[in-house]
């Protein structure tokens, strides 16, 4: 389990040793019912050993990120209905404005029908195997009508589909690309899933000499961080007077400046892995790839329009905290030992297709 | 499920029970395991006064001359007790976590520093009848060893 707070759990009086010797053990059945249980390691006060409180927290980190989940492709008709959502779209504004908004609007038509109409997987199985129980004790007496007949096959495939739309969407979750489908219900792809997300968080950091877990003073706190490192100063103290540049021939510089073409835009998005995403909040490559048909257009135009204009709107910036050190408590690396958190700006610049200019 | 673990060198004096008490009260613990306790006799007075409250299940492990003592204490409300299994160096405990009504078993082990004796505990602790196969188990305690070199500093082997 993470531990949260210290590195050790046992000081001797005079400082110079110190262990972790307390820890606290749990079995992975335990991990499914608290799954955000972590250890937190308390002041030392009456003994060399610091107590260890074990509480199970689960923080709301505020709006939940747009993900593109592939087990979408798998649901029958769904490229054309992603078509047909594109082209309704009524969209003001430039060029890049435009298909910024209508990806928006995609999105928010996505997340209504992931939750609507493809719904609770479990469920659904689970409603398709009491389907499949109920014929099971009807037909004992006599021979199966053919509708009957019919309508377990259809039940079956259903199940069938659903049961690899499950498996795909686990091995999503775990991000294990050589765990192979079919391999989701092993516990170690299990257990690998909930362990990653136990890692993965952020168990609170230091502000000011204090201990803060709240979400939100964290996240403000994440945000000055950047914010200071960001602040443009008036004179940066450099002097490149004397500097001789190397400069590009007239021929590389016209390449760079001449317009961009479709062929030019879908090369980087082919060979970006699928799974993977420009940004946290955006469609990743395989849904790029997959409705390339008819959205290439619309990226094409935009980038045209940035080409020519270069215009503002487009570059919104996301801070994804992604910690270098187990369990960081502070945002700094060098003022504070044992802690730090890496930061990576995001920028879905160019189209986001480009993989050249990031 | 909130457990509080603490190795306390020595219950004795007011000054311990206090700051037990004060921990308690502020992280709202369900479940508290201590590791050597250090005193010869428990009493149900004794354990409530440490909680703060009377709604408690307590079980002492003695060890040998008040060292390796161990005390588990639970919210009973919380937690109902159905049996434990005690042994030298640690205190099963199983029984029904009452909201969920999941039956799990929580172990209080104290590991002494020579190796030969860790190992015996190790050994008492899986060979364990009490402990059903796949358990809802948490090992909560002082092991008195570390897994990596990084785990520990200022000690020479």
């Amino acid at each position: 389990m993470p531990l949260v707070g210290k590195k050790y759990t046992w000081f001797k009086e005079n400082g110079s040793a110190k262990s972790k010797l307390d820890r606290v053990l749990v079995t992975e059945k335990w991990l499914q019912i608290w799954p955000m249980c972590k250890q937190y390691v308390q002041r030392r006060e009456v003994s060399d050993h610091c107590a260890l409180v074990v509480k199970s927290v689960d923080k709301d980190w505020g709006l939940r990120p747009f993900r593109t989940i592939d087990t979408w492709h798998m649901e029958r008709g769904f490229n054309g209905m992603v078509k047909e959502m594109c082209q309704s779209y009524v969209v003001q504004g430039n060029e890049i404005a435009k298909l910024k908004d209508k990806l928006k609007m995609l999105k928010g038509d996505l997340k209504v029908w992931n939750r609507d109409v493809l719904g609770n997987l479990h469920t659904k199985k689970r409603d398709i195997m009491q389907e499949i129980e109920n014929l099971d004790c009807q037909d004992v007496y006599d021979d199966p009508l053919e509708s009957v007949r019919l309508e377990r096959l259809e039940l079956m495939s259903r199940l069938r589909e659903i049961d690899s739309k499950i498996d795909s969407l686990i091995s999503l979750k775990a991000r294990m690309n050589w765990l192979k489908y079919g391999d989701s219900c092993t516990k170690f792809c299990h257990s690998s899933l909930r362990w990653k997300r136990l890692r993965n968080e952020l168990k609170g950091v230091e502000v000011g000499g204090q201990w803060c877990e709240e979400s939100c003073t964290v996240r403000l706190e994440a945000k000055k961080l950047f914010e200071n490192r960001f602040k443009a100063t008036k004179d940066l103290g450099v002097r490149l007077g004397a500097v001789e540049f190397k400069t590009l021939t007239l021929e590389k510089n016209l390449s760079l400046m001449s317009v961009f073409i479709e062929e030019e835009i879908k090369e980087p998005v082919w060979q970006c892995e699928g799974s993977k995403s420009p940004g946290p909040d955006w469609f990743n490559f395989s849904f790029i790839k997959k409705s390339w048909d008819y959205i290439n257009d619309k990226f094409v135009i935009a980038l045209v329009a940035f080409h020519e204009t270069c215009s503002k709107g487009f570059n919104a910036s996301f801070i994804a905290l992604v910690p270098k050190v187990r369990d960081p408590s502070s945002f700094f690396t060098r003022q504070c030992s044992n802690a730090s958190v890496c930061a990576f700006p995001l920028q879905p610049s160019r189209g986001s297709c480009s993989p050249k200019s990031t | 499920m909130l457990i509080i673990n603490l190795n306390i060198r020595g219950l004795g004096g007011g000054t311990k029970a206090r700051y037990l008490r004060e921990v308690i009260a502020s992280e709202g613990a369900k479940f508290i395991y201590i590791q050597e306790t250090k005193s010869m006799v428990f009493s149900d007075a004794k354990c409530f006064a440490l909680w703060g409250g009377n709604n408690i299940g307590w079980i002492h492990n003695e060890g040998e001359n008040g060292g390796g003592s161990l005390l588990s204490m639970w919210k009973k409300e919380v937690f109902g007790y159905e049996s434990h299994v005690m042994g030298k160096g640690f205190i099963a405990i199983s029984g029904q976590h009452l909201r969920l009504s999941h039956r799990c078993v929580i172990v209080n082990v104290y590991a002494a520093c020579a190796l030969r004796e860790k190992e015996r505990l190790w050994e008492e602790l899986t060979n364990n009848k009490a402990v059903p196969q796949d358990p809802i188990l948490c090992l909560c305690g002082g092991f008195n060893s570390v897994r990596t070199r990084s785990e520990r500093k200022g000690v020479s082997n």
